[in-house]
């Protein structure tokens, strides 16, 4: 075979090479799953429109992917459902029970469980990795906590790496209730302590209760485990309970940031349940951001918005509330990294989403504090470096 | 004398045609999905052509030459100002980009609009995180949305040249007016105190 027909020959399996990658890059794509450089969120419910609106905007508004940029932030919905719902079995093989979710978390991977709630996308993002050298799976959590100290020293362990929070909003918890209730308006910490470790089982026995039914019993609602809003809640009641951690032997779990916790129940519960509830994801609900996923998607005929009819918040004065935090936690290393992220860019990742000292990163710029607004939620821009609760 | 005369008139000639026309050179580039040009305008609602990089906002307000179109024409329509890096052998498709504005609600579809908020950052704020990599050129995009659609996929665009702290415009500005119509950004429609970079 002379040079010339090898080199022919050599260029045309060359083509055919490529030919098959190209294929299959765009099998890979098909799925929509993140590809290496994409940047990959998971964790927390309350978190996870603002940091959707963040990455895509909201109706009009465009996020930050919509500058068409070869590298995308993929921000993973707790659990599954774009409405905050919890998956279940079908009701036909019997009795629902939950499911745990499953996500993608890269292109060509297997699912996995998906990480429900900011405790859970906490913990995935120190399990990404181990003896020092991380997967790069995950390349943040939302979570309306800080990292513990445990949480560092397991990072370092896993990941090589400290763990880097930046405060990027603010929010409310309060105490929501059927909108005909029987509870009071004003729910103090010291009667939520009550309530939820089983002291206090009817409204009468709340000192001062004045309500139309001392004898009924409280149904007290908190968010299931994992979920970071149900730590911020318990946390915010230990100064009510001399600094201890409160135990909610009397609450039932459900899914965090849903109405139909409340209003779901059957009609003789509904007065008498209490659930914490965010300011955010209320003010999102009576926007008409979510749709009645019960009806089917049609341009001609479009879904009714859900709204918050049937529950309500107690926010007078002397009820209840904390504020608390919206945080992005991702590696000290991908912070201090020169691995610079977009094309012909001179930032990486972090700094041009997150965190960047004397600059504007995504997060803090005008329009992307303007997405946070409208989701809800005071924007903010504060450096927690490696802090820990 | 009268060739004294002539060439003033060559002068003051040329200094219209270059505080109208832009610079007489072109973008080293065609982009396929631009559709339109766009014209700049500072916070008196005069047409700009060159400025500081260090100006924040980068300017008042951008105007389009092409009208918003089919599904863009609606109710709740926006424009969003982007920069974008010309990269010379990457496809415009691919060159990477920053918003310079929120989205702004305009109210003359003939002549979409992004409006500047005095919390709008500068042109070097772009320029620090993808510097000039294709003789100076930076390209602005005017991207127009809607409810329930997604971003759409030409743009009206405009081509600039970045010397050191200078930017100038490139090739041919557009002939839109800054008054045709008005805007607010989203930055103030959720918190009225975001004033607008344009003085009423």
């Amino acid at each position: 075979m002379s040079k010339r027909r090898t080199a022919a020959g050599t260029a045309l399996v060359g083509v055919l090479v490529a030919g098959a990658l190209a294929a299959s890059q765009h099998s890979a794509l098909a799925d929509g799953a993140p590809q290496p450089k994409d940047v990959v969120g998971v964790g927390s419910d309350i978190m996870q429109n603002s940091v959707n609106f963040l990455a895509d905007g909201h109706g009009a508004d465009l996020g930050y992917n919509a500058a068409g940029n070869k590298y995308r932030i993929f921000s993973f919905d707790a659990t599954g459902d774009a409405n905050g719902r919890k998956p279940f079995t079908d009701p036909a093989l019997g009795t629902p029970t939950q499911l745990n979710g499953t996500v993608t978390l890269r292109a060509g991977t297997s699912p996995v469980q998906r990480p429900n709630g900011g405790s859970a996308g906490l913990t995935a993002l120190i399990n990404d990795g181990k003896n020092g050298v991380s997967a790069n799976k995950i390349s943040f959590a939302r979570s309306p906590n800080l990292p513990t100290a445990a949480q560092q020293t397991a990072a370092q362990q896993n990941l090589g790496s400290a763990l880097h929070s930046v405060q990027i909003a603010t929010d409310i918890d309060y105490i929501a209730t059927a909108t005909t209730t029987n509870a009071p308006a004003n729910l103090t910490g010291d009667d939520l302590v009550k309530i939820y470790t089983g002291q206090y089982t009817t409204w009468g026995q709340i000192p001062g209760y004045a309500g139309p039914a001392p004898s009924a019993t409280i149904k007290p609602l908190i968010p299931q485990n994992g979920a970071g809003m149900r730590t911020v809640f318990l946390n915010a009641l230990k100064q009510f309970n001399g600094g201890a951690a409160v135990n909610p032997t009397a609450a039932t779990e459900v899914q965090q940031n849903d109405p139909t916790s409340i209003t779901s129940l059957p009609d003789a519960e509904k007065p008498n349940a209490i659930v914490p509830f965010p300011k955010g994801r209320f003010t999102l609900l009576d926007g008409g951001y979510f749709l009645n996923p019960n009806a089917p998607y049609s341009v001609a005929a479009p879904a009714d918005p859900l709204t918050t009819t049937g529950i309500q918040l107690h926010t007078g004065a002397g009820a209840w509330s904390t504020t608390f935090a919206y945080y992005v936690i991702f590696r000290q290393a991908d912070f201090d990294s020169n691995e610079v992220w977009q094309p012909g860019g001179t930032l990486n990742w972090v700094q041009t989403l997150f965190y960047n000292p004397g600059a504007t990163p995504w997060v803090k710029s005008a329009p992307g504090q303007a997405l946070l607004q409208s989701a809800g939620v005071t924007p903010a821009y504060v450096d927690r470096g490696n802090d820990v609760q | 004398m009268a060739a004294l005369a002539t060439v003033a008139v060559v002068v003051a000639a040329a200094i219209v045609w270059l505080t109208t026309r832009g610079s007489a050179a072109a973008a080293p580039y065609e982009d396929p999905a631009s559709i339109g040009t766009l014209t700049l305008c500072d916070a008196a609602g005069k047409p700009v052509i060159s400025g500081s990089t260090s100006a924040a906002p980068f300017v008042a307000r951008v105007v389009s030459s092409t009208a918003a179109a089919g599904p863009y024409a609606v109710a709740g329509r926006t424009a969003t100002l982007f920069a974008h890096q010309p990269r010379e052998g990457a496809d415009p498709a691919e060159w990477s980009g920053q918003q310079l504005t929120a989205a702004a609600r305009y109210t003359d579809p003939a002549h979409p609009m992004a409006q500047a908020t005095v919390k709008d950052v500068a042109l070097a704020d772009f320029l620090a995180a993808f510097p000039p990599r294709w003789h100076g050129s930076v390209q602005l995009r005017l991207a127009l949305a809607a409810p329930d659609a997604p971003p759409s996929g030409h743009y009206a665009s405009l081509d600039l040249k970045v010397d050191g702290r200078h930017w100038q415009v490139v090739g041919t500005p557009g002939t839109a007016s800054c008054t045709t119509g008005d805007a607010t950004s989203t930055e103030t429609l959720l918190d009225p105190s975001v004033t607008s970079a344009t003085r009423p």
